[in-house]
């Protein structure tokens, strides 16, 4: 290498995941009309995985054809990760057993606990976010990731309250835990904007500390204002600011496989794949 | 870790006092409103998830009166698996167990055992004519389990009808009361409902704990003498009926 060039050039990072491209969240509404057409502008799906892991075969043959013209990433809500519950197997079996089946390139859950005491909220519920935490979660992702033996990715979910013992900003919890575990990071734009929004930090800041080599996919939604609070809802088009947090994270970033996630109100895939076509013109 | 599970007994109890103390405080919401986001989208979600299995329930009892056995289903019972598409499942029992409304027990017990069979294992049916060549001895001796996705269910409203004529759009009076019989099963990847008569019922019962053809034709009838007679006459297109359509599981299993 020259030596002068090295100097002179600061080392620009880049994600150390595959770009996939452009991918649509699959939602039950468009599974016939994506079987038919194959849609050629949209690059991946993303599954939520515990809608398939008890699904009878006629969901498992669907995710086979459909495997075969697109990468298929699993997305989950119900890992638990940091519960202080022992980690589900039962589950995990459950979870390893689709992503051989689809051969997920990664497969992701959220930064959150869903329950306790072996019930589940079905929310993703605010964690404090303090060293002892971040010991709990490491060594549980650790032993996700050995238990699955594929990539895991995790999310930073939006929360609507922050614990006053937390010691550690959210972004620095979520760098330092893919540092500790070798994991990597979903980072969801749009939660970084609701959350910003929520608990008054600024977006950037949050954007600036994630490390790009350990973001491995970007996730962009809708979401509704109160005007004291926005809540995380999915079921609209991503708004501007989310856009421009979008602009920036990519100028700053590179390009990273990004996705857009609309889980209630679900229009038709037209306008899913318009909304994607707008992430590609930031590109 | 008791903070988490503080926070979580808090939203099961709607009760933000143990948990407002240790939520920073907010430039414009307390720690109780802070708090309801969470304890009111819990309830949401879950009355959402019930509402999704039990449609045509909805149009039966009204918005209102659904709602309110939903919340307090939800009230009385935390959901415990990682899929919530399990949780709506019990209700139909929760409400046989607080209303007196037989027909909404009923309808609820049908739209439960759709979304439940829905759900359940896979299993191969047995080939239609994988009986064809047996002789009468050899078919007597056959176990024919059912379809692992299956649900024998017995109704005192032709609640089977109502939903169909609800499904189609069509409003309709409470029905008479009549017994029916049906078979819900999973087959093509497809939930089918399958009007049996009374006595068809007894034999599928019977036929699904793993008896022989023989024995459980036995049972049946030392049962219900009454039987006798249109299981002997219908005893034929019955098995024909039952295999063209996907009922049995599997290779049947001659126990000979």
């Amino acid at each position: 290498m020259n030596k002068d060039f090295a100097f002179n050039h600061p080392v620009i990072r880049s994600s150390d995941y595959p770009n996939l491209g452009f991918g649509l969240g699959l939602r039950a509404p468009h599974y016939g009309e994506i079987l038919e057409t194959r849609p050629k502008d949209v690059d991946f799906f993303e599954i939520i995985s515990e809608n398939f892991i008890d699904a009878h075969g006629g969901y498992w043959q669907f995710l086979a054809d459909l495997r075969h013209d697109y990468p298929v990433i699993m997305h989950g809500v119900s890992l638990n990760i940091g519960s202080p519950d022992p980690l589900d197997y039962e589950y995990l079996a459950k979870l390893k057993k689709l992503a051989d089946f689809v051969d997920a390139p990664w497969f992701s859950d959220h930064l959150c606990w869903t329950g306790v005491n072996a019930h589940n909220t079905h929310d993703l519920l605010p964690l404090p976010y303090t060293e002892k935490t971040l010991e709990h979660i490491a060594a549980r992702i650790k032993k996700v990731q050995d238990f699955m033996g594929r990539e895991f990715i995790i999310e930073n979910p939006s929360s609507y309250f922050e614990f006053a013992q937390s010691t550690i900003p959210e972004w620095e919890f979520l760098a330092e835990l893919a540092e500790k575990t070798g994991c990597g990071v979903l980072l969801d734009v749009n939660n970084v904007f609701v959350s910003s929004f929520n608990h008054g930090f600024d977006a950037k800041t949050y954007i600036d500390a994630v490390p790009v080599e350990k973001i491995a996919q970007i996730h962009l939604a809708g979401h509704r204002n109160f005007g004291t609070h926005i809540i995380d809802t999915h079921d609209q088009q991503v708004v501007d600011e989310v856009w421009e947090l979008y602009r920036y994270t990519i100028k700053s970033k590179g390009k990273i496989s990004t996705m857009i996630e609309w889980d209630e109100q679900i229009p038709s895939f037209a306008e899913l794949v318009a909304e994607l076509d707008k992430a590609r013109e930031v590109v | 870790m008791k903070l988490l599970a503080d926070f979580h007994t808090a939203i099961l109890k709607n009760n933000p006092e143990k948990i407002a103390p240790a939520i920073k405080a907010h430039p414009r919401l307390s720690p109780e409103q802070q708090f309801a986001i969470y304890a009111d989208g819990y309830r949401i979600r879950l009355a959402q998830a019930v509402r999704s299995d039990y449609p045509a329930l909805v149009a039966y009892l009204g918005d209102k009166v659904f709602d309110e056995s939903a919340l307090r289903y939800i009230e009385q019972n935390s959901p415990k698996s990682y899929n919530l598409d399990f949780y709506p499942h019990k209700f139909a029992e929760f409400l046989g167990n607080n209303s007196e409304d037989v027909f909404a027990v009923e309808l609820a017990a049908l739209e439960s055992a759709i979304a439940e069979v829905f759900m359940l294992p896979d299993s191969e049916p047995l080939a239609p004519d994988a009986l064809a060549k047996l002789s009468s001895e050899e078919f007597g001796e056959m176990i024919l389990p059912l379809r692992k996705a299956a649900k024998l269910l017995s109704f005192s409203y032709d609640v089977n009808g109502w939903l169909n004529e609800q499904r189609a759009g069509n409003t309709r009076q409470l029905p008479e009361a009549a017994n029916q019989f049906l078979l819900v099963y999973r087959h093509n990847n497809e939930v089918q409902r399958l009007p049996v008569s009374e006595a068809g019922f007894a034999l599928l019962k019977e036929l699904a704990t793993g008896k022989t053809v023989s024995d459980a034709l036995d049972l049946v009838i030392n049962k219900t003498p009454d039987y006798s007679e249109e299981i002997t006459t219908n005893l034929q297109n019955w098995f024909a009926q039952w295999l063209v359509s996907g009922v049995f599981a599997g290779q049947g299993i001659c126990c000979g």
